[in-house]
């Protein structure tokens, strides 16, 4: 599910996905609520049911009871109302309790009503009986009638048997009057009684044809038989539908009051167990709807967390890495594989953040240039004040002879008109010497921008040979000069251009002529000393040294700590150039009073300085 | 009121034969003025605080040694009894930078070396007579003219 949730699906189906089945549990739990409900309202119908029939016996025992009066009426009257009552009783009761739901309650109605129809058509039977035996009764009167007549025939005929026929007579009587006793109140002991009346007239009428032999007494005798049959067929009618009475109706009776008290009870039972069955339901909905709630809420919760997790943190996260590339720091992207829109979003991360580092990179690319371009235009800078330095010392030096020499041709030119011809010849000299210094300075400048301009080869150079050849070939100015070249050890080879290291040598010599003169005689010695990745060489002279403060301005263009003394004030910056260009170094060591020490670097390999 | 020999210009220049030059037309003008020669900075400044008596005119170079004309010429016009002495800038630089640099210090004229001897003493007339001026009140050196 959790995985489910956090692949492949777009967020909007997510959510989507997650409201259905929140929706679906939702219904579960309210059709489950909904049965439960719906199940207690049956229940509770059927229990209103069972409590409104649980009543029906009494209803019933009262009709019963009111047919059967009816019927004990009718017995006793035969009233035909009474029959009508009983039919209307009987279709009422029947109809009330001929109902299908009745049925569907307890089958225990089918019975009664069965024994109720069972009753009625015995009460039909019964009527039939008893229409029987009224008839009969009917029957006995007239033949009573006829026996009665004929008797009294007989008596007026034989008036011998005068006291045995009025005997006779008389228990027919007896017959007839304890017959209807018992047809009206239906005791049997009239019936005993009205038997042994029989039983006389029989005895009587055999001692009448005993004596007699007539026809009458035979008609009479033949009338008391067939009388004495009707009155036994009509006793037996009687007890016939007695019987049907109370036999057969009042055990009808007695079943229905019984199933009809049986089917309370079992309504009542009925009724008890279905308010059993409401109060089980409404505890069960009681007891579970909480539980299914709680269940509901605690799945739709961890639902709607995790659909919420996997929503939240790529948005945290993918958040934190926007905050973070807004802020230009170095983050991962999250490595969300989705295919929604946040893994739209991680790809958007991802384009930013390259856009980002590119946007860096040629940021970076361009503030290098910047620094670059920056620092190439104050190297431009500097060289453009350091040319304009140079020509503007150019532009002094070389300008500073012309003016010596158009001010003495001025001079010249005054003197000449005031006719002072010896003076302004006199001055002549100055304009040639300034010429003459101009010239030098000149081709001092060419020099040192030939260092610069010509590319120079290389090579292995024995400055001791070097040396030794340059002092031999410069011997006679020396002398002149009074200067001693002593060279202090053995010098080493070193690589460079043979010219330029000359040339070196030449200025330091020409220099020591030109500034460091010892009245005692001028001594320069050349040494060296051997380091670990270049050569120093050393020339010390004896002459007056130089200050400190100028140890550094002396190497300028046209520097000259003497103004007047025949140097241009080149020779060290070339000597400083060509330096430069072995990637060697000059300085100088030096205290007033105590002669001045030129150190020159050469690195062994020609390449690189290492100090 | 003033001996002959007391009309002064101090002359600040290292070459010496520029020196011999300017001196020599200055005499050529009028012999009267006495060309006090000075030839570093150094120099010139070592002077300058111990003057006594005012010079007629200052010819002052920009190029020379220890301390350069620039230098000088922001001491002389500092200081209150100087200012008011006329300065004449007289070098080879013809740099705008230089030029500036002077009259913004206040330099009352600027020639640029080579000149020919008219245009150079016209300027020196010009400036002595501006002394003049100033010797009658006329006019105030430097900020007040």
């Amino acid at each position: 599910m959790i995985r489910f949730l956090q692949n492949n699906i777009k967020l909007k189906n997510r959510i989507m996905i997650v409201f259905m089945f929140s929706s679906i549990f939702l219904l579960a739990v309210i059709i489950t609520s909904f049965k439960a409900f719906k199940n207690t309202s049956d229940e509770f119908f059927r229990f209103l049911d069972f409590n409104s029939y649980s009543q029906i016996n009494i209803e019933i025992t009262k009709d019963v009871y009111k047919i059967q009066s009816q019927v004990l009426i009718y017995i006793y009257e035969g009233h035909k109302s009474s029959t009508n009552k009983v039919d209307d009783l009987y279709m009422k009761l029947l109809h009330k309790i001929d109902k299908p739901y009745i049925k569907q309650l307890n089958n225990k109605i089918v019975l009664i009503t069965q024994h109720l129809k069972t009753y009625h058509k015995t009460f039909i039977e019964l009527k039939k009986q008893k229409s029987l035996r009224d008839k009969l009764i009917v029957d006995i009167r007239s033949s009573a009638n006829s026996l009665e007549t004929k008797l009294n025939l007989y008596i007026k005929e034989h008036k011998q048997n005068q006291l045995i026929a009025h005997k006779l007579l008389n228990n027919l009587l007896q017959i007839e009057k304890n017959a209807f006793r018992y047809f009206d109140s239906l005791d049997s002991n009239f019936i005993t009684i009205a038997k042994s009346s029989i039983a006389n007239i029989h005895s009587e009428l055999n001692t009448l044809s005993k004596n007699d032999n007539s026809k009458l007494l035979k008609e009479i005798n033949s009338s008391i038989v067939s009388y004495e049959k009707t009155f036994l067929e009509a006793v037996q009618r009687t007890r016939g539908y007695l019987y049907l009475i109370n036999v057969v109706m009042a055990a009808e009776a007695y079943e229905i009051l019984y199933n009809s008290n049986r089917l309370s009870e079992e309504l009542y039972q009925q009724s008890s167990i279905a308010q059993h069955n409401i109060i089980e339901l409404i505890q069960n909905t009681v007891k579970s709807l909480p539980v299914t709630g709680t269940i509901f809420l605690i799945i739709l919760a961890i639902v709607s967390l995790v659909l919420l997790k996997s929503i939240v943190n790529p948005i945290t996260a993918l958040t934190k890495t926007f905050t973070k590339l807004a802020h230009d720091e170095d983050t991962s992207i999250p490595t969300y594989e989705l295919e929604d829109e946040l893994g739209n979003f991680t790809k958007a991360a991802t384009v930013f953040k390259h856009t980002n580092a590119k946007t860096k990179e040629l940021l970076k690319k361009s503030q290098t240039l910047t620094i670059e371009l920056e620092k190439n235009q104050i190297e431009l800078t500097r060289s453009n004040d350091e040319l304009e330095q140079f020509v503007y010392t150019v532009s002094h030096d070389l300008k500073s002879p012309l003016v010596t020499s158009m001010g003495f041709i001025g001079i010249i030119q005054k003197l000449a008109a005031d006719g002072k011809y010896e003076e302004a010849i006199a001055k002549l000299d100055r304009v040639v010497s300034s010429n003459e210094r101009m010239s030098q300075l000149i081709s001092d400048l060419l020099d040192l921008s030939r260092v610069g301009r010509i590319n120079f080869d290389k090579k292995d150079i024995d400055l001791n040979k070097m040396l030794n050849t340059l002092k031999n070939s410069l011997k006679s100015r020396l002398i002149k000069n009074n200067l001693q070249i002593i060279i202090k050890n053995k010098l080493p080879t070193i690589i460079g251009n043979e010219s330029r290291v000359l040339q070196v040598f030449e200025n330091v010599i020409s220099n020591t002529i030109k500034y460091a003169k010892n009245e005692n005689g001028s001594l320069l010695e050349i040494g060296s000393i051997e380091e670990k990745t270049s050569y120093l060489i050393y020339c010390k002279d004896n002459g007056d040294g130089i200050d400190k403060k100028y140890h550094n301005k002396i190497f300028a263009l046209f520097y000259r700590l003497e103004q007047n003394s025949d140097g241009t004030g080149v020779g060290l910056a070339i000597i400083q150039k060509i330096m430069k260009f072995h990637n060697g170094s000059v300085w100088v060591q030096s205290e007033p009073g105590s002669g001045s020490t030129f150190w020159f670097r050469f690195p062994k390999n020609g390449v690189t300085e290492d100090e | 009121m003033n001996n002959e020999r007391e009309k002064t210009i101090l002359l600040v220049e290292d070459d010496d034969d520029h020196a011999e030059i300017t001196e020599f037309y200055i005499k050529e003008y009028s012999p009267e003025f006495y060309v006090n020669r000075l030839s570093d900075g150094h120099e010139a400044l070592n002077y300058l605080k111990e003057i006594k008596k005012l010079p007629w005119l200052i010819i002052l170079d920009l190029k020379i040694p220890k301390h350069d004309g620039h230098e000088i010429l922001k001491y002389l016009k500092n200081k209150k009894n100087l200012k008011r002495v006329p300065v004449v800038i007289f070098t080879t630089s013809n740099s705008i930078q230089d030029i500036t640099k002077a009259i913004d210090a206040g330099a009352n004229s600027y020639l640029v070396k080579p000149i020919n001897s008219e245009d150079f003493l016209e300027n020196i007339k010009t400036m002595l007579s501006f002394w003049k001026l100033n010797q009658h009140g006329y006019i105030t050196n430097g900020e007040n003219i």
